[in-house]
């Protein structure tokens, strides 16, 4: 039996901080599903609202109004059912990249911990690594060990902020095929944040296109490309100016109507 | 090359010093101070006998067992009491409210004015020197520990919390290692307060220790005994600074910028 009920899902979800005397909108009202094993990039402008909307989903921040659900039941806070990878990777600094990553099981007093931790350094390539400290690895490595930390937690959606955005481009690159390979063999779910149009064109089933002031979703696009995908290909090429020109209308419609 | 110009600078400079000492005495022809020479008699004398025999001589390690013990006795105390309260202050807001203006009212209050309250309170005798040493440690060990604990990246909670850790694993697992860099810090500061306190302490009629001999010293105008008190002290605050870089460096391997 199939389950009917939405994976995750976003039900008109609006945040105001409050910054002293003023009060800012960062979310207006979205309303977002995202199904089992799907891949969605969210991309915008800074300012648009894409990376508080991650922290929701993950129960970092409350929203002032809706809520968000993963098959029905509401987030109350931060759990091991959602991991984030944050851009400045947040490793424990004292903790071997093997503990890193035995973190999660052993918190849930799991006694295979140190298996488990060993099957997904594997899955990230850094077996020979398992001893090191973050101090001592590259910015891709950090990456590849808190990918790892969430996924040995048996997160089931992985929230990714931005993950690849501190590396070089060839690291980026290699990431990205290293986490379509993760993301295949292990149907975990991903919410995916960027602000790069080629790295969402490549990873995303759905790229779900965001715009400021205040935040809110401007249009839903599916990616109709094959994998695996090929940057240099001339549909690739279509796709992404197709998306390019979504995220840019707005910001040119508003320009014109300031100049008029 | 570079090793033996450090070397060649490092002790040429105190060598140097002694033969100006020497210089002086001799030119000056004053009998209130004693001459290089003269000190590394009563050095001698203090730590195997033989020379002076008197009530002094072979006596140094009754009188460096009792001060360390007293050094160490206040400094373990104000550790024990100081990085647990450093670590609610910092982390927990009742605490904070409750302590942190009495602690910010006590704290300008030299140690050396406790010295008349503490001697009522705790007689003259080595108890009196224990607390001055706890008063001494304290401070540095608890500020630095708040301020170890307020530093941690709040990336490193949410790290935590969506892991599967709260409550009160986080002080353990998280807040106790991320804050230990400045612990240490406090430790070492604290270490240095305490040795200078022990003396102090220990010119209120307590018949041994270290501080005690310099106090004998200038009682019978023996500048030798004084100076000899005095060397000891600071060779063996060196000796025991160093120990605590070592372990500094040891539990810290994983931080390279706090080695000292």
């Amino acid at each position: 039996m199939v389950d009917r009920r939405p994976f995750l899902h976003i039900r008109d979800v609006s945040k105001t901080f409050t910054i002293g005397e003023e009060r800012v909108e960062a979310l207006h009202h979205v309303d977002l599903i995202v199904d089992k094993g799907e891949l969605v990039c969210l991309i915008g402008a800074s300012g648009c609202g894409k990376s508080t909307l991650l922290r929701i989903v993950a129960g970092f921040e409350t929203p002032t109004l809706g809520d968000v659900r993963v098959y029905d039941a509401p987030i109350t806070g931060p759990g091991s059912d959602r991991g984030m990878v944050f851009q400045d990777y947040a490793l424990f600094p004292w903790m071997s990249v093997r503990q890193n990553i035995a973190f999660g099981p052993t918190q849930k007093g799991l006694k295979d911990a140190p298996d488990i931790a060993g099957k997904y350094l594997e899955m990230v390539g850094l077996s020979k690594f398992a001893d090191r400290f973050p101090y001592q690895l590259s910015g891709g490595m950090k990456q590849r060990v808190a990918i790892a930390r969430v996924l040995a937690n048996e997160a089931s959606i992985l929230l990714m902020d931005e993950p690849f955005g501190a590396l070089d481009a060839l690291t980026r690159e290699q990431l990205q095929d290293e986490l379509l390979e993760i993301w295949t063999r292990t149907k975990v779910t991903i919410l995916f944040v960027t602000h790069s149009v080629e790295e969402a064109t490549l990873l995303a089933d759905r790229v779900v296109v965001m715009t400021a002031g205040p935040g809110r979703i401007e249009s839903d696009n599916r990616v109709r490309l094959a994998r695996p995908r090929d940057v240099s290909a001339p549909d690739f090429n279509d796709a992404r100016r197709a998306l390019t020109e979504r995220l840019t209308s707005h910001v040119r419609r508003r320009q014109l109507r300031t100049a008029a | 090359m570079e090793r033996v110009r450090a070397i060649v600078l490092g002790a040429g400079f105190p060598l140097a010093l002694i033969v100006l000492w020497h210089a002086a005495v001799v030119s000056s022809g004053t009998k209130l101070v004693p001459t290089p020479y003269m000190v590394a008699v009563m050095i001698r004398d203090f730590s195997f006998g033989g020379v002076y025999d008197d009530a002094f001589s072979g006596t140094i390690l009754t009188h460096l067992a009792a001060s360390m013990a007293r050094v160490y006795g206040g400094f373990l105390l104000a550790a024990l009491v100081g990085i647990p309260l450093g670590l609610a202050i910092g982390k927990v807001p009742l605490f904070r409210q409750l302590l942190d203006p009495t602690l910010s009212l006590l704290r300008p209050i030299p140690v050396t004015a406790w010295l008349p309250l503490s001697m009522v309170f705790f007689g003259l005798g080595p108890r009196s020197a224990v607390f001055l040493v706890f008063l001494g440690a304290f401070y540095p060990i608890l500020l630095n520990t708040i301020f170890g604990v307020r530093s941690v990246d709040p990336r490193l909670f949410e790290a935590a919390n969506m892991l599967g850790c709260d409550g009160a694993s986080l002080f353990r697992k998280i807040i106790l290692p991320a804050a230990l860099p400045s612990i240490f810090t406090g430790l070492r500061l604290g270490h240095g307060f305490a040795w200078i306190l022990i003396v102090v302490g220990e010119m209120t009629g307590v018949p041994t220790g270290l501080g005690s001999v310099i106090m004998d010293g200038r009682t019978l105008s023996r500048a030798d005994l004084v100076i000899t008190g005095m060397i000891i002290i600071g060779v063996a605050g060196f000796l025991c600074d160093r120990l605590i870089v070592a372990i500094n460096n040891r539990v810290l391997r994983w931080s390279p910028q706090h080695h000292g």
